[in-house]
């Protein structure tokens, strides 16, 4: 297998455009990045099952290591460093680089689920400080009205769009908050 | 001999209890109607649906929570492959194979009959799975009850292994997975020797990672994140009216259908491996034995035939390590299989000593949530279009809400919300790198189980350990093991 320190013109073909030899090299480093982040996480998990505390109880010899409550997950995390060396060191080879694709990062999906993923951590986290109800209806009427008025076409009817929001988020904020609570016995945060 | 079938004797009973109670087939057409919407809305599926359920099932009687998980199991299974027919987006990844001729036969004016096998196909998978099940469940259970420490361990490795290696097509990546999961596993209080591990000072997590919650972030809100990553795209064209399924089709594929339901079946029994590789190993030797290869991908009955017969059969198959090892089959026992710890039983080699009759029961369940997923599929297919037409933004914030309920009723802490959230960024992370979760939740599942077995074995043989790496079943399962090794380490180069 032959190893490749950059990316020379011998693996990417010459009549690629400039632009999408770019996009490949940078999926590249991503996969490589992925390797580096799978290995700093096996050196974490060996940190950590290196410092766990000793057994109450002991046992003599090679049996002590073995039965240690650190043992496993010791062994986990060396095989989870050595895969991270692995998916470093096979993003350089000619396979990895056919595999990578030329397609760019979509910018607007990017933006959309850090936004979902926002919207729902402050959900999370205002959990049990505010009403639930409330809570439940402002996250369906916030997160439903920029999922539809980030799409085309609304300005033209956005009252009528956002009242049907108010009222689609009313009736989930009913169901989420009362009727499954309800039916469940389940005490609502 | 009859001895062994003694769990067959509480058939008559479990019968006659749950075919003459009113709210269980209430909670079955709840379960069964909720699995039909599931199955066929594509960014949905049996786990997600089964996961959210699961902070509500512990809250009803026993009969009752499992007539609605079997429900949603059984419909949503069986029903992915109508979107698959009609739009060619499956509506689970286990209909995927019925794409390829699903949608071909639509385009050729025959829709219904499309439909019409899909849900023929599915049905039959199901009831000749758990008859097949009945027969072999003796030995299945003798076996296990053989199994020590040791070959439990192994068998949990085996499981890693085998579903990280055929669940992407980077098997590095599948195993990297199940071995997060098995860390995970392991957060909290150990159960040989009451150690605190990597609970950081936090009392939260001496009580260890909410199983619950995390197959909540992991299937439900990774999920939603997912599909929301994307804009609807899939164009939806008209129904397709009443199904229909020639019976001069079906007997002209009687050996398809019993060599999909076995590949099926021995698919299912891998653990952790799922439906979603049966269809396609199923289609592929459909393919391979057909006289009529040619038709393949241009609207074959025998393809639909083969992927949904399997992708059926192997969600039965899939119960058999889940009951007789408490090991799971694919991601959707696995989700069944928590619901039975929390519902107080213990699969595993004496779960038939301890809640005689539960095999019957959950039997008795499937057949009667088979024969009516046909005949809600039957009267809901030609309407099927309406519930395709949901805009992903509504139907995935309600989704989320639903996870948060559930992750909270799983634990009443808010605690348990956040790790619901963590793995929901953990499985989205992971869908966008192409890491399959499956593993992960195998490993989540049984990373306590393959601790406690294998400490104790080496315990039990502190004074021989050779003897325990001699132990027949042991040597055999180790050699597997190098051999899947060195096979994902190739695929990987490939």
């Amino acid at each position: 297998m032959k190893y490749c320190p950059s990316v020379p013109d011998g693996i990417l073909p010459h009549n690629r455009s400039v632009e999408q030899r770019r996009i490949k090299i940078m999926k590249i480093n991503a996969d490589m990045l992925e390797g580096i982040v799978v290995t700093i996480i096996g050196f974490i998990i060996l940190t950590t099952s290196i410092l766990l505390p000793e057994n109450p109880i002991r046992f003599e010899g090679w049996l002590g290591v073995v039965v240690q409550a650190g043992f496993i997950p010791t062994i986990l995390s060396l095989i989870i460093i050595i895969f991270g060396f692995k998916l470093i060191l096979s993003n350089r080879t000619p396979a990895a680089v056919k595999r990578a694709t030329t397609e760019k990062a979509d910018r607007g999906a990017a933006i959309r689920i850090a936004a979902v993923l926002g919207l729902t951590t402050i959900y999370v986290v205002l959990l049990g400080i505010i009403n639930f109800s409330l809570l439940s209806l402002f996250y369906f009427i916030i997160i439903i009205s920029y999922l539809k008025f980030s799409e085309k076409g609304w300005k033209s009817n956005w009252v009528s769009v956002f009242l049907k929001i108010v009222l689609i988020s009313i009736t989930f904020a009913l169901i989420v908050a009362y009727l499954l609570p309800y039916m469940l016995r389940l005490q609502v945060p | 001999m009859f001895g062994m079938y003694s769990e067959l004797l509480y058939l008559p009973q479990e019968i006659l209890t749950l075919i003459s109670s009113p709210p269980l087939w209430g909670m079955l057409i709840i379960g069964v109607v909720m699995g039909y919407v599931i199955g066929v809305l594509p960014g949905l599926g049996p786990t997600m649906g089964m996961a959210l359920m699961l902070g509500i099932v512990f809250r009803v009687p026993v009969d009752l929570g499992l007539a609605l998980l079997i429900g949603i199991l059984v419909s949503s299974m069986g029903t992915g492959g109508i979107t698959a027919s009609m739009i060619n987006i499956p509506g689970t990844a286990a209909a995927a194979a019925t794409c390829m001729d699903g949608y071909a036969m639509t385009k050729k004016g025959m829709g219904r009959e499309a439909v019409g096998l899909v849900i023929f196909a599915s049905a039959i998978g199901t009831v000749l799975g758990i008859i097949l099940i009945l027969l072999i469940q003796p030995f299945i259970f003798s076996i296990a009850l053989k199994f020590g420490d040791w070959e439990v361990f192994l068998f949990c490795l085996f499981g890693i292994m085998i579903c990280g290696s055929l669940s992407s097509d980077q098997p590095i990546k599948g195993w990297i997975a199940g071995i997060l999961g098995l860390f995970f596993a392991m957060v909290g209080i150990d159960e040989v020797q009451s150690v605190p591990r990597f609970t950081f000072g936090s009392q939260s997590l001496l009580q260890g990672i909410d199983v619950v919650a995390a197959l909540l972030g992991l299937f439900g809100v990774s999920e939603v994140f997912f599909v929301l990553k994307d804009k609807q795209s899939y164009a939806i064209s008209a129904g397709s009216g009443w199904p229909t399924a020639p019976f001069k089709t079906i007997k002209k594929n009687i050996s398809n259908i019993i060599r999909s339901l076995l590949a099926g079946m021995w698919v299912g029994f891998i653990p952790g491996v799922g439906e979603s590789t049966a269809c396609w190993f199923s289609y592929d030797l459909a393919k391979r034995y057909s006289k009529e290869k040619g038709m393949f991908g241009k609207g074959s009955a025998e393809g639909i035939l083969a992927a949904e017969v399997a992708d059926n059969s192997s969600s039965v198959g899939a119960l058999i390590p889940a009951l007789s090892l408490g090991i799971p089959g694919s991601a959707t026992t696995a989700i069944f299989l928590a619901a039975m710890f929390l519902m107080g039983f213990r699969p595993g080699p004496t779960l038939l000593l301890d809640s005689p009759g539960i095999l019957c029961k959950i039997s008795v369940l499937f057949l009667m949530a088979t024969f009516m997923t046909v005949a809600v599929s039957y009267l809901l297919s030609p309407f099927t279009i309406k519930f395709l037409s949901i805009p992903n933004e509504y139907l995935m914030p309600l989704i989320a809400g639903f996870c948060v309920l559930g992750a909270w009723g799983s634990g009443f802490l808010v605690f348990t919300v956040v790790i619901m959230l963590i793995f929901g960024i953990i499985g989205f992370v992971m869908k966008l790198r192409n890491y399959p979760v499956a593993p992960m939740v195998l490993g989540l599942l049984i990373g306590n189980i393959m601790d406690v077995h294998f400490r104790r074995a080496f315990i039990q043989y502190s004074t021989e350990p050779l003897g325990l790496l001699m132990r027949p079943f042991g040597v055999v399962v180790i050699v597997i093991l190098i051999v899947l090794f060195i096979l994902g380490l190739k695929t990987e180069r490939r």
